[in-house]
């Protein structure tokens, strides 16, 4: 869900920007939860195409960015590739797992995201 | 002051301190090689210990991987059951421990490392069978599906705590690691 926001806010605000989406814990091809492809539809937005893929070493190189949900994950990131630790920015809150939730727990998860990932575009600006 | 590096370390430890207090499990009487696997095992968990949407199998790996280690440097070293120590599936050496004739030397070695041959006679290959069948990708129709949850993971916790317990050099018999 947040790489699809993130993608049209920056497009709402005219910036450009390439977008990837990656997990620590992936699972293999897994498509999004049906939950989220719903909650994400009501804005517009499709992301049924999406699946699941690895953080790989080319990804953490390539990106000037990596924005993480969680804390401990930044943390995490930064254990492990300390060179560029400095990319690294958490959103600023830890966002819950609506994994198995009701489509109103998506909704909140979605528009939490959206309104940090808003703040984090608009940190973007010079 | 510690470091975020630091501060992550002494959690690692305190969640592997909790798991083997909890299975009656000495530190000291762990490989090493079990031991820094249980600390990645540790730092896997912490990763994803609120989410339950992620794929736990990195988890329930390396808590797999530190069993191994400890069969091989405790049991490995025991004649009869070297095969412990070599590489091979898990499955194959649970076949290999079914067939084994635990004699009375084999049960005296193991007596003397503080392991009690009942266990290994009676209790282990069991345990590692269910251990092998919870750690292998699941056959799904032709799919393997290499996801795994948290239930997953806490089946592998439980096993790989009574494999330890059983598996660990007493205190007092010798060198531990």
């Amino acid at each position: 869900m947040a790489a699809g926001l993130l993608k049209a806010i920056a497009t709402s605000k005219q910036i450009e920007i390439d977008v990837r989406s990656a997990g620590l814990a992936h699972h293999p091809g897994r498509g999004p939860a049906r939950s989220a492809i719903a909650v994400m539809s009501e804005l517009g937005l499709d992301i049924s195409g999406d699946y699941s893929k690895p953080l790989a070493s080319e990804d953490v190189i390539w990106a000037d960015v990596i924005i993480t949900v969680q804390r401990n994950h930044a943390a995490h990131l930064a254990e492990e590739f300390p060179q560029i630790s400095s990319k690294i920015k958490c959103l600023g809150s830890d966002i819950p797992d609506p994994y198995n939730g009701s489509l109103t727990q998506y909704r909140e998860t979605r528009d939490l995201l959206r309104v940090l990932l808003s703040k984090f575009i608009e940190s973007l600006r010079p | 002051m510690k470091t975020a590096v630091e501060e992550r370390q002494l959690l690692r430890r305190d969640y592997v301190s909790r798991f083997l207090t909890e299975f009656a499990i000495s530190a000291n009487c762990l490989a090493e090689s079990t031991r820094k696997e249980l600390d990645e095992w540790a730092r896997q968990v912490l990763l994803i210990d609120d989410q339950p949407s992620a794929n736990w199998r990195a988890v329930v790996l390396h808590l797999a991987v530190a069993v191994e280690c400890q069969l091989a440097a405790s049991l490995g070293r025991v004649q009869t059951l070297t095969f412990f120590g070599k590489k091979s599936a898990l499955g194959t050496k649970v076949m290999k421990l079914r067939k084994a004739t635990l004699d009375s030397s084999t049960e005296h070695q193991l007596a003397a490392r503080g392991i009690n041959p009942a266990f290994v006679r009676s209790e282990l290959a069991d345990l590692m069978s269910r251990l092998a069948a919870s750690r292998n990708p699941k056959i799904h129709g032709s799919a393997r599906l290499e996801n795994f949850t948290t239930k997953d993971a806490n089946e592998m916790r439980q096993l790989a705590g009574l494999i330890l317990r059983g598996c660990q050099r007493r205190l007092g018999t010798g060198d531990c690691r």
